[in-house]
């Protein structure tokens, strides 16, 4: 990035004035550790976003508040009972990167191998953005495309909002790398929740293999009001694999994208099913 | 050019810098060249340096970010008569051969031993998952870090 | 196999500059770059088979901040080979400092020198360059076809030993061979096989990317400090491609931040010191990652045809091996490359009826150079797959088929004088080969006892379990050489100054335990000094696995001469013959009765008191022989077969190394070549465009394991003794990457019957295999 200056403000309104005020030309920046990614080379003013006081994960009435600067290793090393979010970060590249990337970081911009915000579709997160009024989106509004088309001058991601997994509730993530530490080729999330032995509410994102991450209805369809079962998930999986775009990354095919799509949509709705019957 | 001040291996230092400068930039024109550059993608480990007791890549680190931070680097951790642990073991076990990645793992391994003196092998694992070595395989490396946790000391061989 | 009893070799003491590395002390060439230094950025082309047609500098040259901007309008024209071999190399001269003419996407167009990177890259921005595009030769089988493009069609381009070189058919290198009569030898056997493999690009990634910088000094000599594998061929190399004496050039290798063949070439070296001869300030280069894995040098890609032939009783009746190297750009160590694919494998396996047809093409790719394994790599691949695939048909086991076929000691094999480096070999018997224990020892801690057939294994998840059997050389016979010098200091401690160029390896260490051993005298007071072209004799450099087998020669034989010279001085302070007299730790003693001085004594004499002189000398060595380290390899891994996913579960590498002059670093040489060879064969592989540019030059999509990643891995150091070698010893640096590659491939198909024929072994080609039944059509990759 071409900086031309930097500025450290230490208060939300501060940034969000500083923000307005330069307009086009600010940049947030928080960990950072996504500029390697970055082609733009036109005169930026870095904004420190860091040091705002956003960073911290509280738990109100069953809901986790997850500051948006907090880092992916805080979300990996938080202990709970409820918490999911750690599954996801423990997966996330590689631990200096875990020690800077921040959870509003990789979920303003979306590329095709984020993590986050797979995770974040399928535990229907709300993310709050703070502007002249705070208004909050959920995740499936929010990743609809770039995010970046939600936030007006000044405005920030403050606050990402998680549910609490309950009893009779099931969550798995999934990437599939080559080596640990490995851009993802493809990314699913399934949370499901059970009642009666039934399958009362599911919810399946993917990433990864598709230009954009997102959920897969026809899958989630397929499954709603069904009894669970290794059978059923390869059933409503192939009923509902082909509303998705399959995109390989990586030097893999788009037919072996959809391939691996297929089977890991299958191994996380088994890990959540198992979550949520207590096993 | 801006003046920041942070505190570097123990003391507090001010440097004037450019708003696009890396920290490793900063570092290496300071004569702290211990901190390596191989990827300046944030993917090789090389440079890893401790900011605020946590392992970071100084590579895609802007110079700004560290503004009233604590930063440590591989001058601080150790010198010939009084080397780190790790340095010793990193040293005596074999798992120094080119050596360029040495300092990152040595950064990286002292910011988890700090945090957990009785790291498990998964931690190392863990936590080391950053750093690249083209020449050992690892398996010295492993030996070596696997020595300098309090769990190989309960267990008498350390 | 016999024991010796030493004092210094074979004893895991401290790696000498281990400390000092792991403090972050000022070690390679990048930390020592001066505040003033100029840096140096390259303009590269966009296009992989282009001509220049216009090119404009003016905007460059005249930016404030901009010391020099190099073309090939500004600087001499002088073919020569970036390849760091002996002279007259065995590569051809297809190469200049700038061209006009674009052979690979990322060939040099123009070279900047400015105050701050920021600068040289504004000022590479400025310069405006237009191109003929010309049609672009991305495969081997297309670099070979009538009519195609030709890649080197410049007049000057020749090579200089007498040996094959047609660049109008875009052939870099051809060796033709054959022993005894293949067809005859495919005729007599109960069972043939006949397949094609192929072996993929791969890059060194060492973890110091190449740099050098280059100053001019009140002499007006150019001081290159280089990270180099070869100081004087890279001396030698730059001197041509300036035209300038030898004399006037200086070239210092400090540490060395991993080399594995990369850094055996010439890569920055002639434009660092054209830049400070143009500029006189000190000027620096160095490669960022992405230019590291498309610019400097790669593996030879290789095209591969086996065809074996074996009687039911085992007995091999013929081996027939054709290699298709793909050179890349330029054809840097192509014909020794494929060469020693041909001659560092046939050995391995007796057989009276052999042809090896070998060939270097060039295409408009990044160019192979050294690698690690060099050519044999690619080879074993081969070979070790196919001699699973033929026990098969005859229904042996494979091991068991190795194990009666592998050359032993006391065997010799009539490749080793048919096939050299570019021409003839030296006729050599075995005299250590522990290969057989090495196979016994492996497969005891594999566990082959417990293999069982794939069509035996059921479920998502199948294990397998594959073996390769290796060999590699040590040194090249008759052709290279080292050298070192060796004096005394007044406290009893000696300088040892070498040629032999320490990349990480720890040959530093290993050499100075062989001189500390032949001196009687410990570790620590040997202060070594390596690599400089002024100040230490010259060494070939480190490659070909020669360093601990030939420059170890060369310390000991010099360290030889001057304890006689130490025994000499003390018979003269004790007053007795110097047969009289003997060397024990770090003293001259009479053998029997009293009387001793301490080397330190010793050395005061010597330079003040009677008879004065400097305790010295200086040897030089080249060998008749290369024995050959050898290797059994043993891994189990587990396919997921609704993925096609390939774990590996554990490796265990058994090598013979003949005596292990430092068995840690030994098995770290193992080790880290194994690791390599894990992720050669599994994750690490160039994906190219249609116009053949590189889309994954980081390692972020470029993948090698990390400490996450590593399996269970056991190395076996089995110890011969290798009368020819210093205490014992043969090398050990290459030979362990050339089997992951193979015994990956047969343990695959041990798990679930897939026979991968083409690398790397990724998730989607194990799966499209399971879906076809085993085998895909075999596909020229890249």
């Amino acid at each position: 990035m071409n900086y031309i200056d930097f500025k450290s403000p230490t208060q939300l309104d501060e940034a969000r004035t500083l923000l307005k005020e330069l307009g086009e030309s600010a940049m947030p920046v928080a960990g950072s550790t996504l500029h390697v990614f970055l082609r733009d080379e036109s005169p930026k003013v870095a904004v420190d976003i860091a040091r705002l006081g956003l960073s911290g994960i509280r738990l109100v009435d069953g809901i986790f508040h997850i500051g948006a600067t907090t880092t992916v290793t805080a979300l990996h090393e938080h202990d709970q009972p409820g918490w999911v979010l750690d599954r996801v970060a423990s997966e996330f590249v590689t631990q200096p990167i875990r020690n800077m990337a921040t959870i509003g970081g990789s979920s303003v911009r979306v590329f095709p191998w984020s993590d986050l915000p797979v995770a974040l579709l399928a535990l229907n997160a709300a993310m709050v953005i703070t502007g002249d009024e705070e208004r909050t989106l959920d995740a499936e509004t929010f990743f609809a495309s770039q995010p970046f088309h939600h936030f007006a001058l000044g405005d920030l991601l403050t606050s990402v909002r998680v549910p609490a997994l309950t009893a009779g509730q099931g969550f798995a993530y999934l990437k599939d790398r080559r080596t640990s530490t490995d851009f993802s080729r493809c990314t699913v999330a399934a949370w499901l929740s059970l009642e009666d032995g039934k399958i009362a509410g599911v919810r399946v994102a993917v990433g990864a293999a598709v230009p954009m991450p997102c959920r897969m209805p026809d899958v989630e369809q397929a499954l709603m009001g069904a009894r669970p079962g290794p059978k059923k998930f390869e059933e409503a999986v192939q009923a509902g694999l082909d509303t998705a775009r399959w995109k390989g990354l990586h030097g893999i095919s788009d037919e072996y994208a959809r391939h691996l799509a297929s089977i890991l949509i299958v191994d996380v709705l088994n890990r959540a099913h198992q979550e949520a019957k207590g096993e | 050019m801006k003046t920041i001040t942070f505190t570097l291996n123990g003391r507090e230092r001010s440097f004037d810098i450019e708003p696009d400068e890396t920290l490793i930039d900063l570092l290496r024109r300071s004569n702290l060249t211990g901190t390596k550059r191989g990827c300046d993608t944030g993917m090789c480990g090389s440079c890893a340096v401790i900011m605020d007791d946590r392992a970071v890549n100084a590579c895609i680190l802007f110079a700004f970010q560290a503004d009233g931070r604590t930063i440590e680097t591989i001058e601080g951790v150790g010198d010939f008569d009084s080397p780190h642990p790790l340095q010793t073991a990193m040293a005596d076990t074999g798992a120094v051969q080119c050596g360029f990645c040495t300092p990152g793992i040595v950064m990286t391994a002292n910011a988890l031993l700090r945090q957990k003196p009785d790291a498990a092998e998964e931690d190392f694992n863990q936590h080391l998952d950053g750093n690249l070595c083209r020449c050992t395989g690892y398996v010295k490396i492993k030996e070596a870090l696997l020595s300098c946790s309090a769990r190989a000391a309960d267990k008498g061989d350390a | 196999m016999s024991k010796r009893n030493f004092n210094v070799v074979n004893k895991p003491l401290r790696k000498i500059d281990a400390m000092s590395l792991a403090l972050g002390k000022p070690s390679y060439v990048g930390d020592f770059k001066p505040a003033d230094a100029l840096i140096i950025k390259m303009l590269t082309s966009p296009h992989a088979h282009a001509r220049i047609t216009s090119i404009d500098i003016s905007g460059a040259e005249t930016m404030p901040g901009v010391h020099a901007v190099l073309y090939y309008g500004n600087v001499p024209r002088i073919a020569h080979t970036t390849a760091g071999q002996g002279y007259p190399e065995p590569s051809p001269y297809d190469t200049f400092m700038f061209d006009s003419k674009m052979r690979f996407v990322g060939d040099r167009v123009a070279a900047v020198a400015a105050e701050t990177t920021k600068i040289a890259e504004a000022a590479l921005k400025a310069i405006k360059v237009e191109y003929e595009v010309l049609q672009p030769v991305l495969r081997i089988q297309d670099a070979m076809k009538d009519g195609a493009p030709v890649i080197h069609d410049e007049p000057e381009a020749r090579a200089v030993i007498p040996v094959p070189y047609e660049p109008k058919k875009n052939m870099a290198a051809k060796v033709d061979m054959e022993i005894g009569d293949l067809e005859k030898g495919l005729a007599e056997a109960d069972e043939t096989i006949d397949f094609q493999y192929y072996n993929h690009y791969a890059q060194h990634c060492p973890i110091e990317p190449h740099v050098s910088m280059a100053w001019v000094d009140r002499e007006d000599r150019i001081i290159i400090t280089t990270s180099t594998q070869v100081p004087f061929h890279c001396r030698r190399i730059v001197a041509q491609t300036l035209d300038i004496p030898v004399r006037q050039i200086r070239v210092i290798k400090p540490r060395i931040g991993g080399g594995f063949g990369a850094k055996q070439e010439i890569v920055l070296e002639d434009v660092v010191a054209m830049m400070a001869l143009r500029t006189k300030r000190p000027v620096y280069w160095e490669y960022t990652r992405a230019e590291e894995f498309i610019s400097s040098r790669t593996r030879h890609p290789m095209l591969m045809r086996l065809r074996l032939g074996a009687k039911k009783d085992g007995t091999i009746t013929a081996m027939g091996l054709d290699c298709t190297s793909n050179t890349g750009w330029n054809g840097s160590q192509g014909l020794t490359v494929v060469c020693n694919s041909g001659s560092k494998m046939l050995p391995l396996y007796r057989c009276d009826n052999i042809h090896f047809l070998g060939m270097a093409v060039y295409t408009n790719l990044p160019a192979g150079g050294a690698y690690r394994g060099y050519g044999a790599t690619q080879s074993a691949f081969a070979f070790e797959s196919a001699m699973d695939e033929l026990a098969d048909k005859i229904g042996m086991d494979p091991l068991q088929f190795r194990a009666m076929n592998h050359i032993k000691s006391g065997d010799t094999s009539p490749v080793f004088r048919a096939l050299g480096e570019g021409r003839e070999g030296v006729d050599q018997a075995i005299t250590s080969c522990e290969l057989a224990r090495c196979i016994k020892a492996g497969a005891k801690e594999i566990g082959w006892k417990k293999r069982k057939p794939h069509t035996s294994k059921k479920g998502r998840y199948r294990r397998g379990i594959g073996m390769a059997c290796l060999m590699q050389g040590s040194a090249i016979p008759e052709i290279d050489m080292g050298a070192a010098t060796l004096k005394m200091n007044e406290d009893g401690s000696f300088n040892l100054l070498m040629g032999a160029t320490d990349l990480g390896t720890g040959s530093d260490t290993v050499l100075a335990q062989i001189t500390a051993e032949q001196l009687g005298t410990t570790l620590d007071k040997i202060i070594v000094y390596s690599s400089d072209t002024d100040m230490t004799p010259f060494d070939v450099g480190a490659y070909a696995s020669s360093t601990t087998y030939l420059s170890g020669q060369a310390v000991q034989n010099v360290a030889l001469k001057v304890s006689k010279q130490i025994l000499k001085v003390g018979a003269d302070m004790l007053d007795c013959k110097a047969s009289e007299l003997k060397i024990k730790d770090s003293k001259v003693v009479r053998k029997q009765g009293d009387g001793e001085v301490t080397f330190s004594e010793i050395a005061l004499y010597s330079m003040y008191s009677a008879n004065q002189f400097q305790i010295g000398d200086i040897s030089s060595k080249i060998v008749h022989h290369s024995p050959p380290p050898f290797a059994a390899h043993f891994v189990e891994v587990e396919v997921d077969t609704y993925t096609g996913h390939v774990r590996v579960v554990k490796y265990v590498a058994a090598a013979d190394c003949g005596t292990p002059i430092h068995p840690r670093l030994a098995e770290g040489q193992v080790e880290g070549a194994v690791m390599n060879g894990i992720c050669y064969a599994l994750t690490e592989e160039y994906l190219f465009n249609d116009k053949g540019r590189m889309l994954n030059a980081n390692f972020g999509d470029y993948k090698l394991y990390t400490l996450s990643d590593l399996p269970e891995m056991k190395t076996i150091l089995v110890p011969s003794y290798e009368k020819t070698g210093p205490y014992g010893a043969k090398s050990v640096a290459e030979i362990g990457i050339n089997g992951p590659l193979p015994a990956i491939a047969n343990a695959i198909h041990n798990a679930c019957g897939v026979r991968l024929r083409t690398g790397p072994f990724t998730a989607e080609k194990v799966w499209r295999a399971l879906q076809a039944g085993g085998e895909i059509p075999f596909e020229e990759g890249h």
